[in-house]
């Protein structure tokens, strides 16, 4: 017995489309600040942690052109039953919208600067044509193969020419690149076409377009190979304009909280900073990354509408050297005076007897005791009649009590992303959500 | 925009001490012969201590809590007066409302507004601050006599009136001072409690 064997069969090309999709970025939600104090710090430390949901899908595709397997269009077939592939699945149901091209405009504009994959603003000069307008539909690169796509417009600035799309570019483009106006007409699922999410193939149904008509797609796809999280941390608030990972490794003073949390994770916690970070703005970058080393990107045009970045800042130094004097009727409190950048000023709290009990302590001062410099002092005595509480509210020291004291420092223009949450009253801390800040900074 | 605060500084503790005359007053008294920084703070104690046994009350703010003997009237009398507040009364260990007494603080009397103390010895219990919240214009001035005399007994020889020495020939001599304070002694007087009276 031998093996009968025939001549191989005609061979077939399959290509796998590179994977460029970057996952949606994790969305931060609550960020708390705890201050952290052992005998190497005295002064206090910020630690920041930071919660997220983790994203579940891939970037959008705002305007894909089916395509054959040598990159030429796979138009409409005008028949039941003609297939399309996209490039990539599984589709997220719910993401998916197909448009047919019925008609391109002769009035052609070209892109005045290359273009990058995810970039979200485009220039074609001026005179920006009539037809382009918020809510048109434009091609980039009409007719060049592989670099074909579609997108709609979110605004216009017909005095620079600039574009803002809805969705990030898919392709880079190069300076040069033909942009023109198209309409796109809205195809319904079941009634022009059917969908199979798992493999991407869109079968057309009889009637559903017109032969020859270009198909576009605009989806996302489901994450399947999410591999890590990478944390930076930069100083000030939000001083990275489009915060995109190439952009804030750029930035100066960046530094890596950690570039290796596990994806699993949905909260870490920022152990790095030191006190003398204390009292100063940061933002927080964080980028889901996948098995292909693509980086989570932009959702926003608008920096501070990325929820991928949280500006926080941190608590400021502990009040150091405390001392007391007493006089009749008098207790002068003098300490070392903070130097943080953001700090206002000073609370200082007072409790009956030699230990401080925080049950019975007492705001003392009536409004901030200023920052100051050198040693600050604060007067709890009837003589004080500058920033101390009335004696109805705040007795005043009367001779042969005991008092112990204890100061707070503050800033009551704290300036995080916005939303707020569990500010303590007398302690150790302050936690805020992060939000959708103005950018502007709190000062 | 909101509030960020830091933990607590490590805490401080402060007695505010009470003094019925201070250095610089003894300075003053002995016109400059004894300088504030010579007055040592054990002479400022123990005046004080001088003072309110001679006086037989205080004029500091002290906690006290006086066991009373209840008559069978509505009222009873601190040992400790004035008052400066009265924190709680207790009758047979049973607490009684604020609400359901009042105190004449310059005095020490305890009224209830309804019933009375039953008979018993030590069955009432009332816990307050007593003294005065600040020194009076008198004492501060017979305890600044008190501690100048110290002060120059120190200074001068405790035990000398007078000195010769060659033909140097002086006589110290508290007179004018002890003459001083027997006024200011005089005028404030003594005071006993109300139940010794």
């Amino acid at each position: 017995m031998a093996i009968l064997e025939s001549q191989l069969s005609q061979q077939v090309i399959a290509n796998l489309a590179a994977d460029i999709l970057s996952p949606e970025p994790p969305v931060l939600g609550l960020i708390q600040a705890l201050q952290f104090i052992d005998g190497l710090t005295p002064k206090g430390k910020t630690r920041v942690t930071l919660n997220w949901t983790a994203p579940t899908r891939n970037e959008f595709i705002g305007g894909e052109l089916f395509k054959n397997a040598d990159g030429t269009p796979s138009v409409a077939a005008g028949s039941a039953g003609s297939s399309h592939e996209a490039q990539f699945d599984p589709f997220v149901g719910a993401s998916v919208a197909v448009f047919e091209r019925t008609a391109v405009s002769s009035n052609i504009k070209t892109l005045t600067a290359s273009s990058l994959h995810g970039q979200r603003i485009i220039n074609i000069g001026t005179p920006v044509p009539a037809e382009i307008v918020t809510g048109a539909n434009i091609v980039i690169d009409n007719g060049v193969t592989n670099k074909e796509e579609y997108a709609k417009v979110k605004s216009v600035n017909t005095g620079t020419g600039e574009i803002v799309l809805e969705d990030g570019l898919f392709y880079p483009h190069t300076a040069g690149a033909n942009v023109v106006e198209v309409t796109l007409a809205a195809k319904t699922l079941t009634t022009h076409y059917t969908l199979d999410n798992a493999t991407g193939v869109l079968t057309e149904v009889t009637g559903g377009f017109t032969a020859g008509n270009r198909i576009v797609v605009r989806y996302q796809t489901t994450l399947q190979d999410l591999n890590h999280y990478e944390l930076y941390r930069v100083p000030g608030n939000a001083s990275v304009s489009v915060p995109t990972k190439t952009n804030v490794l750029a930035a100066s003073g960046v530094a890596t909280v950690n570039a290796s949390i596990a994806s699993v994770a949905t909260s870490f916690q920022d152990q790095t900073l030191a006190d003398t970070d204390n009292g100063k703005d940061f933002t927080y970058y964080l980028f889901a990354v996948d098995s292909q080393g693509n980086a989570s990107n932009l959702t926003s045009e608008v920096m501070t509408a990325n929820l991928h970045l949280a500006m926080v800042e941190t608590v400021g130094t502990i009040a150091q050297n405390p001392a007391a004097e007493v006089s009749t009727n008098r207790v002068l409190i003098s300490w070392d005076a903070v130097p943080d950048a953001n700090v206002n000023g000073y609370s200082i709290f007072r409790a009956p007897g030699a230990t401080f009990d925080s049950a019975q302590a007492v705001k003392v001062n009536s409004s901030l005791i200023l920052k100051g410099t050198g040693r600050v002092t604060f007067d709890d005595s009837a003589a004080n009649a500058t920033n101390r509480r009335p004696s109805n509210e705040v007795a005043f020291p009367q001779d042969g009590q005991a008092f112990t004291y204890k100061l707070e420092t503050e800033d009551t223009a704290t300036f995080w992303s916005d939303g707020t949450a569990n500010i303590p009253t007398l302690d150790t801390g302050a936690s805020k959500t992060a939000g959708v800040g103005d950018g502007t900074g709190g000062r | 925009m909101s509030l960020l605060a830091s933990q607590f500084s490590e805490p401080v503790s402060a007695t505010v001490r009470v003094y019925y005359t201070f250095p610089s007053l003894v300075a003053q008294a002995t016109g400059g012969e004894v300088r504030a920084e010579e007055v040592e703070s054990e002479w400022l104690d123990w005046v004080i201590h001088e003072i309110d046994r001679r006086t037989g009350t205080t004029f500091r703010a002290l906690a006290f809590t006086d066991e009373l003997d209840g008559t069978g009237q509505d009222y009873v009398f601190t040992r400790k007066f004035p008052l400066i507040q009265i924190e709680r009364v207790k009758v047979d260990d049973i607490p009684v409302p604020s609400s359901l007494y009042k105190a004449n603080l310059r005095t020490g009397k305890v009224t209830l507004l309804q019933g009375e103390f039953q008979e018993g010895i030590g069955n009432v219990t009332v816990a307050g601050v007593y003294g005065t919240p600040e020194v009076p214009a008198l004492i501060r001035k017979i305890a600044t006599l008190m501690v100048a005399k110290t002060a120059l007994s120190a200074k001068n020889g405790p035990l000398i009136d007078n000195e010769n020495i060659g033909d140097f020939s002086q006589t110290r001599t508290f007179k004018k001072l002890n003459d001083e304070l027997d006024r200011a002694l005089e005028a404030w007087g003594k005071r006993f409690p109300i139940d010794m009276v």
